[in-house]
């Protein structure tokens, strides 16, 4: 196998667009971080641990898609992270009507996502209050805080201008804010 | 104020966390890797497949319309000699039309089995020869051919049945640890007609939808009668399971309640 450590982040990434073995370079150099966001923002080792997976296996399936224009490529990864984390988000609430709940019954010994969603976390008021805004607040706050990324990186990640991502970042801040003060819990 | 809720959202990105365990690294590679590879089937294969199978259809919708046609058409006396007449014809016309998108539903299972069988090296390995395939099939066909051959024939994991509802859990899996392995053990579920298991790794909230990403497929049990499986896993992290059931198309027939490794 051809060895791709040497090779800078934009050749790996069009190289990786035909080749096994760059990917997984990509890979390789990009998992813990991706972990270590998808961690914090879920609280959850598990859930971590599936949305990396996740993540991985859609970017290995949209990389053909990615162009460099659009930011980095770890940017573009904590994006992917992000809408699994919604969408899993989405499918545990949907876990929670009255059918989805009875089906959780039957698994008795078992804590519920949410219960083991607040094991984890340091904060986790703060998250089930971002859970609970609309994705584009929630995306833009995880991608602007929990993921520590550049105003300008996220607004070429969300394709809106700078000076727009600024307003959304705000509007979204005073959503979580008025989350907390609601006392949302997960 | 929303400085105050800044610094909140910027600690808890600061927040130190555990890494990925290296062997859970290794695990989700293997699968991406194996995934991979069936997307490298030329485009070329993929039209012939899409080509062939329209091909199939048509001719399947000629034959019923014909056959619709002669019943039509026959007299009420021989009504019973006539179905034994189509029942006679049917066979090879149903068996030559039907070959092809027979052997392409445990072709789409192939990635899984290797990549399974590569991010777990066990000796219950699944065995490609073992699959539920189609029973008559393989054998009219078989004039040496080798597995490699078949390959790249395999159908993208994109085209796995679209989203199914997912049933309640309906039996039990426990799970043991014996040193760096994982033992699971169930109740046979033969008698939902199903042809295999498989070990899917889950959050703790469960199987919310299906198919699911195929790296999260930790095992393929290609024994429906099978109640047992290994895994290595030698980190001790917590680590949530379920077994599903599928037929032959893949479809989901029954789910397990989560189990929790560690």
């Amino acid at each position: 196998m051809e060895d791709h450590r040497e090779v800078g982040e934009r050749e790996l990434v069009d190289l990786a667009r035909r080749d096994r073995a760059a990917f997984a370079e990509l890979y390789r150099r990009h998992v813990q971080a991706v972990h270590g966001f998808a961690r914090r923002r879920t609280g959850s080792a598990d859930e971590a641990d599936d949305i990396t997976a996740v993540t991985f296996e859609r970017a290995l399936r949209n990389l053909p898609r990615y162009r460099h224009g659009e930011g980095s490529v770890v940017a573009w990864l904590y994006r992917i992270a992000t809408n699994e984390i919604i969408d899993q988000g989405r499918r545990r609430q949907r876990q929670r009507a009255p059918r989805g709940q009875a089906a959780m019954r039957l698994l008795s010994d078992h804590p519920s996502p949410a219960q083991h969603q607040d094991a984890d976390s340091s904060d986790p008021a703060l998250l089930a209050a971002l859970d609970a805004l609309p994705d584009r607040y929630n995306t833009v706050l995880s991608l602007r805080f929990i993921a520590g990324l550049e105003p300008a990186e996220v607004a070429a990640h969300l394709g809106i201008s700078t000076g727009n991502c600024a307003v959304l970042t705000h509007r979204a801040l005073a959503a979580l804010r008025s989350r907390l003060d609601q006392g949302v819990t997960p | 104020m929303n400085d105050e809720l800044e610094r909140r959202l910027t600690a808890l990105g600061q927040q130190p966390v555990a890494p990925l365990p290296s062997a859970r690294v290794d695990a989700i590679e293997d699968a991406l890797l194996a995934a991979a590879a069936p997307r490298r089937t030329p485009a070329r294969t993929a039209w012939f497949a899409a080509a062939a199978a329209a091909i199939l259809v048509v001719a399947a919708v000629a034959y019923g319309l014909q056959r619709g046609t002669d019943r039509s058409l026959e007299p009420a006396a021989p009504a019973s000699t006539a179905p034994d007449v189509l029942a006679t014809i049917a066979p090879p016309t149903s068996t030559t039309s039907t070959t092809p998108a027979t052997t392409l539903a445990p072709a789409s299972t192939e990635p899984l089995a290797t990549g399974t069988s590569t991010s777990a090296e066990l000796p219950t390995s699944v065995p490609t020869s073992a699959g539920p395939g189609p029973t008559a099939a393989p054998t009219t066909t078989p004039p040496a051919p080798p597995p490699t051959t078949v390959a790249p024939t395999t159908l993208p994991s994109t085209t796995l049945p679209p989203g199914q509802p997912v049933p309640p859990a309906s039996f039990t899996v426990t799970v043991q640890r014996v040193g760096a392995r994982l033992v699971f053990n169930w109740p046979s579920q033969a008698a939902t007609g199903g042809t295999r298991y498989l070990l899917v790794r889950v959050t703790p909230a469960g199987l919310l939808h299906w198919p699911v990403a195929e790296a999260r497929v930790a095992r393929i049990i290609p024994d429906i009668n099978a109640t047992r499986t290994v895994i290595e896993k030698a980190d001790a992290s917590a680590a949530s399971w379920v077994l599903v059931v599928l037929d032959a198309d893949r479809q989901l027939l029954a789910v397990s309640g989560v189990v929790t490794s560690f």
